[in-house]
């Protein structure tokens, strides 16, 4: 067992090469351009006063940078190594500010911030993913116990050791891409190397970000934020084309018949959740709720699926599902997540699209009730919402 | 026969002869002034969100009121007697629930309706004891001073984890345990890959696959029927050729094979433990050392070393003195308490029992008690 210093070649293979060099080990200056959201991001981001942003002009460069990163792409894993601007590292940690700070003052609807967020947030962590792989452990280790705050990472025999549930609190497991299943755990420990501790960083970056965006809206104040910088108009004229701007792109809305039946697997799985008395994250309950407005069901019976869970408070369930349905707060009706952003959270139960014309659970749902009347059943289907509105917890 | 009403009344008092002379088997939970405690009473009544500050208060109440059921949550609060959103959850024990039913997949009658067979419960002891030893201790490194093991006084056994950080994980964390347990992991298809490296890792459940697959026999094979499917004889053969698992190369349809191995596998080597038990945070499990009340055998705490050789109907059962006369109506099969046997043979007849094993049979609806003067 030691301490983690140094480059072992049992980790990685030989690094590659290239700026920031590996040999000697990489400047802070570096490491922040890597991963901005880091302790040595906060160091640059000291050394160069940008903490707030104040005055600061978006410039063309630094639109495509942050609208690159809002964009559905992840980066490409053969080029990670290119999209770090090591010659001006200022640039990534301004451009991570930026992507932090518009979530924050923008007044787009919750549900594009949601999903630019959870963009951003996937971009970053992939890119983190990436760049772990070339990375010395020694970095990884101070990674993940700094910035990911893994108490107790330890080196031994050629691996990072940490303890399970250190990691399993500090994840947001239920959101993420990586199940418990699919962990190196042994007596209580995550045994990663070279590859699997990228992806666990990877994970824990995820996570990370949500939880420092939380703070960061959290300090912006409960009345919404207080003073919006200047550039925020600027970036969303342009960020807000990268998200539907209501729900009927989407595929228009009407009041169709509920028929749970027919229901998509992704909302069919967060019924039963509710149904078993189980809590669902925050963010299953917006999307089941969005989905049920959009199909155009009452408050009322969106709410009833609520009652079950257990921890519903009924003043808390009907002022969010007011709030989703537009009737308080913004006056915005929100639209459910599509596909893509239902499974960047964990909330689809498929794999690939359960129907590869659709890539939203509405569209989904208004096609299997077309098959569904096309299929002469209308007689059952009707019989079956009486049904469904009286059974349906 | 006798009216529901003596039934209860009967059944009630060889509890309250249990409790009277046993009430040192009663388990003090830790943490006492802060959990709920639920009743079952005689009659179908429940009460629940009960607090007790001290133990003695609550063996009094139990000899005093003689409840059907004893339960207590898992969970301790700040304020245990209050409604359940006012309560002030501090933390709970990770509680895993094995069944019969769902243990053994049976829509068996008799296991629905409770009659556990010896050799059943056998079954489950020895699937519990594999939940023990491979995924909590091997994989959650989690050893005896950790956790408490108990008989359920019904179909099966709980493992309560005790300990932090186990106690204060939330819902999503105890979701993906359950997960861990009773699903499982198949490494998904290769997208382009020629030669495909199924398990990235050593460890967890790649590990498992990984040994479970290179002890498949013919035998396994048959039930597959792939006794004669080269492919994979050719896949058996890879892994038992690598030093570990992530060393295994596989090309496609050596891959496709394995797949069908591992749904083999992830069947018979996952354990399917109850997800809601270990999953609400909130619930109230049975109190170790008072009786289930549906059979009459004592939930008991045990330790690892006596599981080997429990059993439930010897060493669960009430140490009472008192004799009950039964009509015998529908036993299923021999039932051993306290070295008294009713078995299908007694059916249709009346016997003097122990107030335990009549207890079982009549509360098992084997048969009822007979002019029973309480
Ligand atoms: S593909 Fe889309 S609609 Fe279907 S289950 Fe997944 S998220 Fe839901």
């Amino acid at each position: 067992m030691g301490c983690g210093c140094g480059k072992l070649s049992s980790w990685v293979g030989e690094p590659a090469g290239g700026r920031g060099g590996m040999g000697g080990g990489r400047g802070v200056e570096d490491l922040a351009a890597r991963y901005p959201y880091s302790h040595w991001g906060s160091k640059l981001i000291a050394e160069l006063g940008v903490e707030d942003l104040d005055g600061y002009t978006l410039d063309e460069g630094m639109l495509k940078r942050v609208l690159e990163r809002f964009s559905s792409d992840n980066p490409d894993p053969e080029r990670v190594e290119f999209s770090v601007d090591y010659l001006n590292p200022s640039n990534e940690v301004v451009a991570y500010l930026v992507g932090m700070g518009f979530l924050v003052y923008s007044r787009l609807p919750e549900y594009a911030k949601m999903r630019l967020g959870s963009r951003l947030f996937n971009w970053l962590s992939v890119r983190t993913g990436e760049l772990l792989k070339t990375e010395e452990p020694r970095i990884v280790s101070e990674l993940l116990s700094v910035d990911f705050s893994l108490p107790n990472v330890i080196w031994e025999d050629g691996k990072i050791v940490v303890g399970l549930t250190d990691f399993l609190r500090m994840s947001h497991m239920w959101e993420s891409r990586l199940r418990l299943v699919e962990l190196p755990i042994h007596r209580g420990k995550l045994i990663l190397d070279g590859k699997s501790a990228p992806l666990v960083a990877s994970q824990l970056c995820f996570s990370r970000l949500n939880q420092i965006l939380e703070e960061k809206l959290r300090l912006s104040g409960p009345g919404g934020p207080r003073t919006r910088p200047s550039w925020v108009d600027a970036l969303e004229a342009e960020v807000s084309k990268l998200v539907p701007r209501s729900w009927e792109e989407l595929g228009g809305e009407g009041v169709l018949p509920r028929v749970a039946e027919e229901y998509p697997p992704c909302m069919k799985e967060i019924m039963a959740q509710m149904a078993k008395g189980l809590e669902p994250p925050h963010f299953a309950r917006f999307a089941f709720a969005a989905f049920m407005r959009m199909i155009g069901a009452p408050k009322e019976e969106t709410l009833k699926a609520f009652s079950t869970t257990s921890d519903y408070k009924e003043n808390i369930a009907s002022y969010h599902i007011a709030h989703i349905y537009g009737e308080i707060g913004s006056h915005t009706a929100y639209t459910a997540p599509s596909c893509d952003t239902l499974k960047t959270a964990r909330l689809c139960p498929v794999e690939g699209y359960c129907n590869p014309k659709a890539k939203h659970p509405v569209t989904v749902y208004k096609i299997n009730l077309r098959k569904d009347i096309n299929s002469n059943r209308r007689g059952a289907t009707q019989s079956r919402e009486t049904l469904n509105t009286d059974t349906k917890p | 026969m006798v009216t529901d009403m003596c039934r209860e009344e009967t059944l009630k008092s060889i509890l309250s002869e249990y409790y009277r002379y046993n009430y040192s088997k009663i388990y003090k939970p830790n943490s006492i002034d802060g959990r709920e405690f639920g009743f079952n009473f005689f009659g179908g009544s429940f009460k629940r969100h009960i607090g007790f500050k001290v133990f003695e208060e609550y063996v009094n109440y139990i000899q005093r009121m003689v409840p059907k059921d004893v339960y207590y949550s898992i969970a301790t609060y700040l304020e245990p007697t209050r409604p359940m959103n006012e309560k002030g959850w501090v933390n709970a024990e990770l509680p895993f629930d094995l069944d019969a039913e769902q243990l053994l997949k049976t829509s068996d009658e008799l296991i629905k309706s409770g009659w556990i067979s010896q050799s059943v419960y056998e079954q489950i002891k020895q699937r519990f004891l594999y939940l023990l030893e491979d995924f909590i201790e091997a994989d959650f490194g989690l050893d005896e001073k950790d956790y408490m093991l108990v008989f359920s006084g019904g179909r099966g056994y709980h493992i309560r984890v005790l300990v932090e950080p186990y106690i204060n994980l939330d819902q999503k964390l105890r979701r993906q345990i359950v997960e861990y347990v009773s699903i499982g992991y198949k490494p998904s298809e290769p997208i382009k890959a020629n030669v495909f490296q199924p398990f990235p890792h050593d460890y967890g459940w790649n590990r498992k696959l990984f040994e479970y697959i290179r002890v498949m026999g013919q035998s396994q094979l048959e039930e597959l029927g792939l006794s004669s499917d080269l492919t994979a004889k050719r896949v058996i053969s890879a892994f038992r050729k690598a030093k570990n698992p992530s060393s295994v190369r596989l090309n496609r349809s050596e891959f496709t094979s394995m797949q069908k191995l591992l749904d083999f596998v992830l069947g018979s080597y996952t354990v399917a433990v109850d997800e809601r038990v270990t999953v609400d945070i909130n619930r109230l499990l049975r109190a170790p050392g008072t009786v289930h009340g549906g059979s009459g055998l004592v939930c008991k705490a045990i330790t690892k070393n006596d599981l080997e050789g429990f059993d439930p109907f010897r060493h669960a059962s009430m140490e009472n003195v008192s004799r009950k006369r039964v009509h015998v109506k529908r036993v299923p099969f021999e039932v051993v308490i306290n070295d008294e046997s009713v078995s299908p043979e007694l059916n249709g007849k009346e016997v003097e029992l122990n107030s335990a094993l009549a207890y079982y049979v009549v509360v098992r609806g084997g048969g009822d008690f007979v002019d029973e003067a309480v």
